[in-house]
């Protein structure tokens, strides 16, 4: 046994003078009494406790001051002892499964898995619900912290990486004596991301153990879903899986702005699946919604969002009269191009988009780059494609390249992925001829050639965008990218982004996405409101994000299938002892007891014998 | 030691018993009880089982009816005063132990009863009974004291069995009077005075006040003066509470007995002066 304080243990020199006193303390008087039979009776009716004591020790009270006092020291001794036992952690971290199989049965698996938390509560207490991105919603919480952070916990309708929360939780545990808790189903979980984490773990001498909850479900989920734009509308495909073992014919209704607008039905073999499609889904909030018993609920609905897009006005300006650009962009949905032969020009501010063509140095009328500029600054968008002379023509600075000459051929390739260049393969255009240009500052090049002359580049000016397009308005003589049939798809991605027109994939996500907001904005989610900077999709449902209605599903054949390979007997019934580790055993706690009920027996002692 | 002083003080006394006395030599008051004697104060017609020795034969010769002849009983009282000489009766706070203020207590009834002429008789009891024959005179009460004074105070009280002893002494009904502490067993005490009831009987008890409010406190050897027990202990508060309630219950089941036998019952502590407390007695008598 070691002491803590060891400096208090000269608190027994005040032992000292009461041993004097008791030394020094006369003996009892001699008394001739007569009445000597009255007194023994008095001992034997009130005093029999006291009277047992007295015959076993001499002076009771003195015996209690000195244990009083003994007790007393060696508590602010602070004296421990040192124990290999079996203790729980002194900082737990207790990871939850969060995924979308987590919400199947009744009581939910999740459910299941708080209440077995709730075991695992020690004295600190950390917690991180394992979603696809690990997220910790207590660190070094209290006891009562952690089990209202448990009561408050909902499930999530993503996946789970258990690896990564894993690793987490090892971070957290600092130099301390800590335990790794895993509550999942372990259905369709990354076992070997698991398996390397809990040997990082182990590594820094850290326990990590599982604790299984949930039994074989049975499931019939929409594990996949794809929209394709058909002319001004959508068609949507959606996979819908079997997971039980007989064939169910599943009813289907598809609900439109909330209104029922159509029943069907698909027949899915056991433990198969079957695509359905829905044609000419329109802009607005759609659900297809299967009507088939299941334990879980978040496969059972779809649901899909088409932004409604309003007409964007284009004016394409060029010396030629129908250039291949103005083609593309006529074939494009939602949109009205006319275009304008230079030098008279319309008012740039009844478009939205201008897209200057193929000019000469004296095409334009004085000031027109100086009326686009001002178009640019208040918010318009200005598309300037190249042309010969496009490098000696004064633009106010709003072309996002400095054109040095023109050249021969070139072979472009995309340096920087974006929206408008998705799907398009630069690399295949046939470059005869291009300017040398640098980029101006501030530009951004999202393509460019094997000589540096960016071929596609924007940069911001005020609260609009200008774009540069190095590969012309459609002229074989320039490239031929204006025969590819990705031309109109470049034209159309081009008009998207300049106006702010997401893909359709942008509006219809996979839960457990990210989205970076820029700054903290009111989110309308499916339950309820929340205000942040980085919006995860952890629920199916829609979501309102600025103007934008988002539709988020599952869409994960691994946490539909609600099938669980049962782990060990121990893992199933795991119980809290968890760490075998040397444990300072503290027992000032004890002896603080000890001198209270020495205290109070004393008091009682005093109040017995009517001296208090 | 007995002090004599006080008797100057009780010249004002008398005692008050019930009885008359026609001798000479016998008390100053007339009994109301018939009996055997040698004063007629009347007749009566014979009843068979009358003793036919009192008989009249010459009023059967002038009337031929027997008569029997009423005598006035002899009527000298005799006081009977048993005292407690046991060890518990040398207890002393203040100076007076309880023996000397019972014995002053009973030679002043002694003084009383010799001015009335009357025979009296003090006997000490401990664990045995010294038993002292009643006489009459001044001389006697003289002789009695220098006696109490040379009484040894020795042994336990053992009440019952000195009543008993006593009890063949007391011939006719007499004046009795126990002065003790009664620190006995109190089925002891009981027997004895129940023995004692058919006579006119006074029951004393004395007590030192420091022994009834017990005003000692603390660790204390204790010594019983008649068992020579010892006993260490601490007097605490709540015990002294206690060994007060056990004592006054004793002495109310003495004053209790005494009430159920018709005997006078009184309490005195040494701290009473002895002409009040004799003033008491004779009051109450």
């Amino acid at each position: 046994m070691a002491f803590a304080n060891p400096l208090a243990l000269l608190g027994f020199l005040s032992l000292i003078p009461i041993v004097i006193l008791y030394l020094i303390k006369p003996k009892p008087r001699d008394i001739k009494i007569p009445s000597l039979m009255f007194i023994l009776d008095a001992e034997r009716k009130e005093h029999r406790y006291e009277t047992m004591l007295r015959k076993i020790i001499r002076d009771p009270l003195m015996l209690m001051q000195l244990l009083f006092l003994i007790l007393l020291t060696l508590a602010m001794a602070a004296p421990f002892y040192t124990a290999n036992e079996t203790v729980r952690a002194d900082h737990t971290v207790i990871i939850i499964d969060a995924s979308a199989s987590m919400q199947a049965e009744n009581p939910s698996r999740f459910d299941r898995a708080k209440d077995a938390a709730e075991k695992f509560v020690s004295g600190r207490t950390s917690i991180i619900m394992a979603k696809n991105i690990p997220v910790v919603v207590l660190q070094r919480g209290g006891r009562s912290g952690a089990k209202d952070t448990l009561n408050r916990l909902a499930p999530a309708a993503t996946t789970a990486s258990i690896g990564d929360a894993i690793l987490l939780a090892t971070n957290m545990i600092e130099d301390e004596k800590g335990a790794i808790v895993v509550i999942s189903d372990f259905s369709n979980t990354d076992s070997d991301s698991i398996a390397a984490a809990k040997m990082l773990a182990n590594a820094d001498g850290i326990d990590v153990t599982y604790k299984q909850v949930g039994n074989d479900a049975e499931n019939i989920g929409i594990t996949y879903g794809k929209l394709e734009r058909k002319g001004n509308s959508y068609e949507y495909i959606c996979n819908i899986k079997n997971y039980m073992d007989d064939k169910k014919t599943v009813p289907i209704e598809i609900f439109r702005n909330g209104k029922k607008t159509l029943t069907d039905s698909v027949t899915v073999p056991a433990y198969s699946s079957e695509l359905f499609a829905l044609t000419d889904v329109k802009p607005g909030a759609t659900e297809v919604s299967i009507k088939q018993k299941d334990s879980l609920e978040v496969d059972n609905r779809a649901y899909i969002a088409i932004p409604a897009v309003d007409k964007r006005k284009i004016l394409v300006v060029s010396e030629t009269k129908n250039p291949p650009a103005k083609i593309a962009l006529n074939s494009l949905p939602d949109t009205e191009c006319s275009i304008a032969k230079p030098p008279v020009l319309p008012s740039f501010d009844d478009y939205d988009l201008v897209v200057i063509g193929n000019i000469t140095k004296t095409s334009l009328l004085p000031g027109t780059f100086e009326d686009l500029a001002s178009f640019v600054q208040s918010g318009g968008s200005l598309v300037i494609l190249a042309s010969s002379d496009l490098g000696e023509i004064e633009t106010e600075g709003l072309l996002p390249v400095q054109i040095s000459e023109k050249a021969g051929a070139a072979a472009p390739e995309t340096s920087m992925p974006t929206e408008f260049t998705k799907d398009i393969a630069f690399e295949d255009v046939s470059v005869i001829t291009h300017l040398i240009s640098e980029p101006a500052d501030g530009a951004i090049v999202t393509v460019i050639t094997d000589d540096d002359s960016p071929m596609l580049a924007y940069q911001k000016h005020g609260s609009g965008t200008v774009f540069y397009s190095g590969f012309g308005e459609g002229d074989s003589t320039w490239n031929d990218f204006h025969t590819r049939v990705d031309y109109p798809i470049f034209w159309r991605q081009i008009v998207d982004w300049m106006s702010g027109v997401h893909g359709i994939e942008e509006y219809n996500v996979r839960t457990g996405r990210m989205m970076s907001l820029g700054e903290v904005q009111k989110v309308t989610t499916p339950s309820g409101k929340v205000e942040t900077d980085n919006l995860l999709f952890d629920e199916v449902g829609g979501y309102q994000v600025r103007d934008d209605d988002i539709a988020a599903n599952l869409y994960d054949a691994l946490e539909s299938d609600l099938s669980i390979h049962p782990m060990s007997e121990e893992v199933r019934t795991l119980t809290p002892d968890l760490v075998k580790a040397d444990v300072e055993k503290e027992l000032w706690t004890y002896l603080i007891i000890l001198v209270m009920f020495i205290a109070g027996f004393e008091l009682y002692y005093l109040r017995a014998r009517g001296e208090l | 030691m007995i002090d004599t002083e006080f008797f100057n003080q009780l010249n004002r006394f008398s005692l008050m018993v019930r009885k008359r006395v026609s001798s000479v030599y016998a008390g100053s008051r007339r009994a109301v009880l018939q009996g055997k004697g040698i004063e007629i104060v009347g007749y009566r017609e014979y009843i068979p089982g009358d003793d036919v020795r009192t008989i009249d034969w010459r009023v059967y010769g002038r009337t031929e009816k027997l008569y029997i002849r009423k005598f006035e009983e002899e009527k000298n009282i005799t006081t009977h005063i048993l005292l407690d000489s046991s060890m518990s009766m040398d207890y002393s706070s203040n100076g007076m132990t309880k023996f000397d203020y019972a014995a002053m207590l009973a030679c002043g009834f002694g003084y009383m009863v010799t001015r009335e002429n009357e025979k009296f008789a003090i006997s000490t009891f401990g664990e045995n009974i010294d038993i002292t024959p009643p006489k009459r005179g001044r001389g006697y009460l003289l002789h009695t004291i220098d006696r109490l004074n040379q009484t040894p105070l020795e042994g336990e009280t053992k009440f019952d069995h000195c009543t008993q002893q006593y009890g063949k002494m007391i011939r006719s009904k007499s004046l009795v009077i126990v002065i003790s502490d009664f620190l006995t067993d109190l089925d002891s005490i009981r027997a004895g005075l129940y023995r004692l009831a058919p006579n006119d009987l006074i029951v004393i008890s004395i007590f030192d006040p420091a022994e009834h409010d017990l005003t000692i406190a603390g660790d204390v050897k204790l010594h019983d003066m008649e068992t020579n027990t010892v006993r260490k202990t601490y007097i605490s508060p709540k015990m002294k509470e206690e060994y007060r309630k056990l004592l006054d219950d004793h002495f109310e089941g003495v004053r209790s007995t005494c009430m159920h036998i018709g005997a006078d019952y009184l309490s005195f502590g040494t701290n009473v002066p002895i002409f009040d407390a004799f003033f008491e007695a004779v009051r109450a008598k």
